[in-house]
């Protein structure tokens, strides 16, 4: 197998593992399947060191064939030589490659891949090896054809023109932008964060704080629901009385400090409102039935988290006790 | 101040200190390529106007995150790209097959569910934009996985190097090669029959 990533899934994570001497060697020796001898050609194609590297062995394995071909530098040579398998004799080596040379030819390598042909139309072949494939291209119709149509390809390409979005676009995105930008500008992060935190702390965190304030909350809820209860039932005692009973005491006081002041207040439209709205109330059964229940939901209420918290949790395991205590 | 002088940088920096004016060239400059690099993603020109103003306005609320280190083009490419990527992969989860639908028990019932989705979605607009997008390019390019078109686009409508292409995709160079090597030889299959 090769050393790198699973080139079949399409979605490579890296190209950056080279192939080793001994993946060349496979190649060149016929030992790879045919997927893995088509990922090393595709490495090889868009790897210019490792295409560097493959044709360097080709020329040694030329040579060891007794094929006249061009030498690698003497160094490579020895490089190669030192990387040899040691138990391998030469001669079995050299056996080995005469005889896939013989059956392999140089065709496994013969045509340019699609990769190579890209690159080279897109100009991003190194200037040494654009002479290299010119002159195969130069001696081969079939890479010819090819070129012509990835020539094809890419002018259709370079026929794309970017387009206008609608009219009005940018006028639209400003527009949102520096509503935004006010609503940042009025609303500061900071300030809600505050006041949030101000609200927040005012929550009981303690199981202990959330009974004081249940038992707090207990007696005057209780109170006024035990009041709205008789208020109601008794048939002496109607709200619209109370109201006016209370305004005329109010008044009376109001009256009895002589101020000014609390004429002003007691005698302004705005007081004359709330006893209408009292005295209209009033005559509403819905709304005071609403009221009473209100008023004994939340007294019940009340009482049970009293309860709840002051003589049943201890038997009850709260996940979050430990953390909140 | 000329702002159309600036550089993007100077342009962003500005604009980070709430200077309108160089949000409004910045918009000018991109509005044109990122839209154009959205519709083709989506292939839908209103539904890409909003997706690039989204894109937008998202850029222009985080202009203080930029980093100058890079370049302005790849930031908001990044940006638009990813924002329409998602938007890509939320409507594969919740659409419906236009191949029919998927308790069609016969051929026949396919084929009539399949026609009332296409012909539901024709409108006079859809016709517009599908002579906008009509040649077989770009055609070819709609069938390409959206990864791939985003790189294609990149390369070749706004000719970007490879390595800003990587960077505004968040990919390794290798792996840019190798989608634009895969995406062009399927769009050279999808056009073969117009070659041969
Ligand atoms: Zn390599
Ligand atoms: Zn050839």
């Amino acid at each position: 197998m090769l050393d790198t990533d699973d080139f079949s899934t399409g979605f490579p994570a890296e190209m950056n593992r080279h192939l080793t001497a001994e993946q060349i060697q496979a190649l060149l020796d016929g030992h790879l399947s045919d997927g893995e001898f088509a990922d090393a050609q595709e490495h090889v194609a868009f790897c210019s060191r490792c295409h560097a590297d493959l044709e360097a062995w080709q020329l040694l394995y030329a040579e060891l064939g007794g094929l006249p071909e061009i030498a690698p530098s003497p160094d490579f040579a020895a490089r190669v030589l030192e990387q040899m398998p040691a138990q391998e004799g030469a001669a079995a080596w050299r056996r080995k490659v005469r005889s896939w040379i013989a059956v392999r030819g140089r065709g496994a390598m013969e045509h340019l891949s699609p990769e190579r042909l890209q690159d080279y139309i897109e100009g991003l072949i190194p200037a040494r090896q654009v002479a290299r494939i010119e002159a195969h291209l130069s001696g081969c119709r079939v890479c010819r054809s090819d070129v012509a149509v990835w020539q094809g390809l890419f002018e259709g390409l370079g026929t794309l023109q970017s387009m206008e979005p609608a009219e009005g676009f940018y006028e639209r995105v400003m527009a949102q932008h520096r509503v935004l930008q006010l609503m940042e500008a009025w609303e500061p992060a900071a300030a809600r964060i505050s006041a949030f935190a101000r609200v927040k702390r005012l929550v009981p965190r303690t199981r202990r704080a959330w009974a004081a304030v249940a038992g707090l909350a207990m007696p005057p809820l209780t109170i006024g629901s035990v009041l709205l209860f008789e208020m109601f039932s008794h048939p002496a005692l109607t709200p619209g009385y109370l109201a006016s009973f209370l305004s005329w005491k109010v008044t009376e006081l109001g009256t009895a400090l002589g101020s000014a002041l609390m004429d002003g207040v007691v005698e302004s439209a705005a007081a004359f409102q709330a006893y209408a709205l009292i005295d209209f109330l009033s005559g509403s059964p819905l709304i005071a039935v609403t009221g009473t229940v209100v008023f004994a939901a939340l007294s019940a209420s009340a009482a049970w988290i009293l309860y709840a918290n002051l003589f049943h949790s201890r038997r009850t395991v709260h996940p979050y006790a430990q953390a909140s205590s | 101040m000329d702002y159309a002088e600036l550089s993007d940088k100077e342009l962003a920096s500005l604009a980070a200190q709430g200077r309108q004016a160089a949000f409004g060239e910045l918009l000018r400059r991109y509005q044109r390529p990122i839209f154009s690099l959205v519709f083709r993603m989506v292939r839908d020109r209103s539904l890409a106007e909003d997706l690039a103003q989204e894109a937008f306005i998202r850029a222009f609320g985080a202009i203080r995150s930029y980093d100058p280190r890079y370049k302005f083009s790849s930031w908001i490419f990044k940006i638009a790209n990813n924002h329409t990527i998602d938007h890509l992969r939320k409507r594969k989860l919740d659409t419906v097959s236009i191949h029919g639908s998927p308790h069609a028990r016969t051929a026949r019932e396919e084929e009539e569910t399949r026609l009332v989705v296409e012909s539901g979605g024709e409108s006079p607009q859809e016709y517009v934009e599908h002579k906008e997008l009509g040649s077989q390019i770009e055609h070819a390019i709609g069938k390409l996985r959206p990864e791939y078109r985003t790189a294609i686009l990149l390369r070749h409508v706004e000719g970007y190097p490879y390595d800003e292409i990587a960077e505004i995709m968040e990919l390794p160079l290798g792996t840019v090669k190798t989608y634009l090597h895969r995406a062009r030889s399927e769009l050279k299959e999808h056009l073969a029959h117009l070659t041969q």
